[in-house]
């Protein structure tokens, strides 16, 4: 057991080369608003090259750390996180960027904590449904601790504001609750309480959803989304096959102003079109296949929940985005991971991997 | 407790990725590739609404601040709303812009949103529009490059290209840093889908780019140009350059080349009239070349500047290849050989140098290699290894053939001799500061490289003096200044076959002045002057003109004694006449003390040289005999005053 083999290199190589196109990305979609803003076209690319420095070796280290040894101290953790998670309220403590609280800061970078509290939601549910797995027929004992903690992570996110991580959090728990043998009746249970609502809804009165919308995501208005989505569409179509090369979009200078974050993807399709978009999903492709192997060659379940809840969250996520810039989604507010700008989000999916990497390589040593 | 039924569900969740992952593709497939063309136009379509502004381009000055290349404004008038009472207006605005005010009326009562009114009128206009205080008519600045000394050192400034950026020249080897930074400014589109030019963007003017200070001197730049005009046209040349260097750091004083163009027109001059000639074109140098073969033989201790070599009867034989002087010199000094310019004596010396010598002295002197002057287009020249030589070679590259040089080149090499052994980096760009007053970037002076002794340097130039003196170059001499140089004539490279035209000369001078601390150094190169035969005859005194006039500019105390016998020969002498007669006898701080003269040594002079010599003095002279002076009255050294009487008297023995 303590045997140890090469952890997948490969996956750590595909997730590098994501890492790069988003530096590369990054100085191309940010390069001539830092100048006008801070009078220096390398400020997004410093920053973002630094905390990918810092997140390599974060990575490198939580790769040699066995995966086993946060199991135990999981809910401690998680305790520790959610008082993190509600001291972004206090005053001077959390910074408001954009109307929302979601930053600590820290030196001269600022750290979102949200993106923390998702890793540790994951290692948390990952350990509690393996241990738990009798008392998961019992609702009271089983289900509800596991669905109040689930709330409690999702509202306090929520309330920063922060719509789209709170969704990946309810989205990466429900996955965890499937794989993790929560009974179908528990399962169905939102969409069973959701569905004729949301029906409802949408039959009747129409503008209730979009009205429900802004509810939860007070910092959109629609307009405003519809116009970034139009554009974010123009971008990715006029890139038509093969781009109009890199650093030429005309999108990110004044239709995609936030173009470095949620709206990457789609500069990446007008720069390098269908080529350069079709490579970042099978990358992405790839980084679930071998996640996915990882997962299933586990020989435990908290490495296999913990492996397939990681997994899940960078790749879901990254769907995500990539349906919000094609209007597959209607939503907004999701990075797409790796490459769109954001020290925080980049760190923990770096240690993150460093995790999947270590579990990967106890899974060899076992077989 | 990892139950199969576990890797069931997990399976079945990352089948479902793997099906987002598909149905992603799949939408991007046909966003991309389906609908590519259509989405093409939309964003054509949604782009149209960006107004483009011009940069404000830096500026181009001369070492001294003078302009050279300026940005000029010009305004351009818009409606930027629909305008109240367009009736009234089109005929205020019709008046004032020169336009038919019912035209103007159609436009303004058609316009959907933004309409130019005029563009590119002048501030006076300007401002009386904005004086009637029109709601919703306003001015953006639209800049516009312009050249103010026209010809002045186009070849050098090069010109913009419509889009603003510089296509040759100063221009295009540092358009990033005068370029600017270019705005791009979104014209909002209210609901109804007009185009609405924010307002606080209005007035934002586009960044101004960095300025560029040029070593050059607009003073000595204007005069070289003017000379090297005279001398095309005077000797009827196809082209020709001057390129003057101070030689101890290397700045381009000026960078004249003929033919030149006007910059504010350019669209009107052929694109040869654009080149840099000084720094792309390449041509056999001929004898001027052969100060590197002279250098290397003092600095290798090959020759003695007294020892005789032996010049034979004008022509040697090498490797069945013809080398000749066109007259015989016997023996003669080794500093003769350099002041008559003797191929047989120089050819004969450079077989004792051996190839790799000759090779390795043009090679430090900055043959066969860029002088990296930062401008596009520089040529490197040819100087082939001695590997590739033929058996002609030696008999070819140190008198200059076989070699291939620029005019910058020369300069650079000349600079080599006057500031007494360095190679210096010629460079153009002084300083560029930034829109702010920061300097960018400060060109300093680089020694590329020693490469002759200050001993080697010392030796030469008293050559070169003689060449001026006793030798070929001797009309490049200037009244009041010791100067040295060298000509060369070579045969011009007919390209088409390799071979050389029979009756085509390249002509050229490199010289430096004052002797001793030279203030500049001077290449001239003149391409095929019809009218002489030698550089001795157009480059030379090509030189003197120029240099005549740059040491007066630089107010350069003269370092030859006028008057009072000390006067060098006729020509300083005719000068001091001259300045003589005009200045007037009362002229009490003239360069002469007093209103006389010495007179001058005449023993041995022929009959032609006294006439020559004594003709400046204004004397009233009386001949005697026939031959050579054999008595003179007054004596040599006694005073003599204008239109006095003296008597010379010749015999044949």
């Amino acid at each position: 057991m303590d045997e140890r083999n090469a952890p997948d290199y490969f996956l750590f190589t595909v997730i590098m080369i994501l890492a790069g196109i988003g530096i590369i990305m990054i100085f191309s979609t940010s390069g001539i608003m830092a100048l006008e803003k801070f009078n220096d076209k390398y400020f997004f690319l410093k920053r973002q090259s630094l905390w990918l420095l810092i997140g390599i070796t974060a990575s490198l280290i939580a790769m040699k750390i066995d995966y086993r040894h946060y199991e135990k101290p999981a809910p401690r953790i998680l305790l520790a996180c959610i008082v993190l998670l509600s001291m972004v309220f206090l005053p001077g403590i959390g910074i408001t960027i954009n109307g929302a609280r979601r930053w600590f800061k820290i030196g001269g970078f600022t750290f979102q904590v949200s993106e923390l509290a998702k890793l540790v939601l994951i290692i948390y549910l990952a350990s509690a449904l393996s241990r738990k797995q009798k008392d998961l027929k019992n609702f009271k004992r089983g289900v509800l601790p596991l669905v109040f903690v689930v709330w409690l992570c999702f509202t306090l996110i929520l309330l920063e504001p922060d719509f789209g991580t709170a969704m990946i959090v309810l989205a990466v728990s429900y996955f965890l609750f499937f794989v993790g043998k929560m009974p179908f009746s528990y399962l169905a249970l939102p969409a069973v309480l959701v569905a004729p609502l949301s029906v409802f809804i949408v039959r009747s009165k129409p503008y209730m959803l979009r009205r429900l919308l802004i509810f939860l995501n007070p910092g959109t208005d629609p307009n405003g989304l519809g116009y970034h989505i139009i554009q974010s569409l123009i971008a990715l179509g006029s890139g038509g096959p093969v781009g109009v090369g890199l650093g030429e979009s005309t999108q990110k200078m004044f239709y995609l102003p936030e173009a470095h974050t949620d709206f990457i993807f789609a500069i990446i399709g007008e720069e390098f079109g269908f080529v350069g978009t079709f490579l970042v999903i099978s990358l992405f492709f790839i980084v679930i296949y071998r996640g996915a192997k990882i997962a299933l060659k586990c020989d435990n379940l908290f490495g296999a929940l913990l492996a397939g809840g990681i997994v899940m969250a960078i790749t879901f996520q990254a769907m995500v985005n990539i349906g919000v810039v094609t209007r597959l989604l209607p939503t907004k507010g999701i990075t797409l991971p790796f490459i769109s700008y954001g020290g925080s989000s980049l760190l923990i999916n770096l240690i993150a991997v460093g995790i999947l990497l270590n579990i990967s390589a106890h899974n060899e040593a076992a077989t | 407790m990892y139950s199969d039924s576990h890797k069931i569900r997990l399976r079945v969740a990352f089948f479902l990725l793997y099906v987002l992952c598909f149905v992603l593709g799949v939408r991007l497939f046909s966003l991309q590739i389906l609908q590519g063309d259509a989405y093409r136009k939309k964003a054509k379509k949604v782009h149209s609404s960006i107004i483009r502004l011009l940069p404000r381009r830096g500026q181009i000055t001369d070492r001294k601040g003078h302009q050279l290349a300026v940005t000029v404004e010009q305004y351009s008038l818009y409606a930027s709303k629909k305008i109240d009472n367009p009736r009234a207006v089109s005929r205020q605005l019709g008046r004032i812009l020169a336009k038919d005010p019912d035209e103007l009326y159609q436009a303004l009562s058609s316009a959907r949103g933004f309409l130019w009114l005029k563009r590119q009128v002048s501030r006076e206009v300007c401002n009386r529009v904005l004086a009637l205080k029109i709601k919703n008519v306003s001015y953006l600045e639209e800049p516009k490059r312009f050249y103010p000394k026209k010809e002045l050192a186009s070849n050098l400034l090069g010109f913009t290209g419509l889009d603003n950026d510089g296509l040759e020249g100063v221009e295009y080897a540092f358009n990033k840093y005068i370029k600017g930074k270019g705005q791009r400014f979104l014209g909002k589109r209210d609901a109804k889908g007009r185009s609405i030019l924010p307002p606080d963007y209005i007035f934002a003017t586009s960044s101004t780019g960095a300025d560029i200070t040029l070593t050059i001197d607009e003073n000595i730049q204007y005069l070289c140009e003017k000379e090297l005009a005279w001398a095309v046209r005077e000797f009827d040349a196809l082209s020709g350059q001057v390129v003057v260097l101070n030689p101890d750091n290397g700045e381009v004083l000026a960078m004249a080349v003929r033919p030149t163009f006007n910059p504010n027109a350019y669209q009107r001059f052929p694109i040869s009239d654009f080149r840099n000639r000084a720094i792309t074109d390449i041509y056999e140098p001929g004898s001027s070349f052969k100060i590197v073969t002279a250098a290397a033989a003092l600095e290798e201790g090959i020759v003695a500047p007294d020892e005789l070599v032996d010049c034979g009867q004008g022509y040697m034989v090498l490797n069945n290849h013809v080398i000749d002087d066109f007259r015989a010199h016997g023996k003669i000094t080794f500093q003769r050989v350099v002041e008559v310019s003797s191929n047989v004596g120089m050819v004969r010396i450079a077989r004792i140098l051996g190839e790799n010598k000759v090779y390795e002295y043009a090679r430090k002197f900055g043959f066969g290699e860029k002088t990296n002057i930062a401008l596009a287009g520089e040529s490197k020249g040819i100087l082939r290894e001695p590997e590739k030589w033929s058996g002609m070679s030696l008999g070819a590259v140190p008198i200059g053939q076989e070699v291939a040089v620029t005019t910058l080149q020369m300069a650079a090499a000349i600079s080599v001799v006057a500031n007494g052994g360095r190679l210096v980096r010629p460079y153009v760009v002084k300083e560029i500061i930034a829109a702010g007053g920061v300097p960018i970037r400060r060109d300093k002076p680089r020694v590329v490289r020693k490469v002759i002794s200050e001993e080697t340097a010392a030796l030469l130039k008293q050559f070169l003096e003689g060449a001026v003196n006793n030798g070929t170059g001797h009309l490049a001499r200037i009244p009041g200044y010791r100067v040295a140089g060298k000509t060369g004539t070579a045969q011009k490279v007919d390209p088409s076959n390799g071979g050389y035209f029979k009756d085509k000369y390249i002509m050229t001078f490199i010289g430096f002045a004052p002797l001793e601390n030279p203030r500049i150094a001077v290449a001239i190169c003149l391409d095929s002057p019809s009218r002489k035969k030698w550089a001795a005859n157009t480059a030379a005194p090509l030189f003197a003109r120029i240099t005549k006039q740059v040491m007066a500019y630089l107010e350069v105390p003269l370092d030859v004694k006028l008057g009072r016998g000390a006067a060098r020969d006729s020509k300083d002498l005719m000068k001091a006449a001259a300045v003589h007669s005009s200045g007037g006898k009362n002229s009490g701080n003239s360069l002469y003390p007093g209103d006389n003269f010495l007179m001058p040594d005449l023993t041995g002079l022929s009959m032609r040289e006294v006439f020559k010599r004594l003709r400046p003095l204004e004397l009233e002279v009386k001949f005697q005999g026939s031959g050579v002076v054999c008595e003179q009255i007054p004596a040599a050294g006694s005073q003599i005053s204008p239109g006095s009487v003296s008597t010379v008297k010749f015999s044949n023995s």
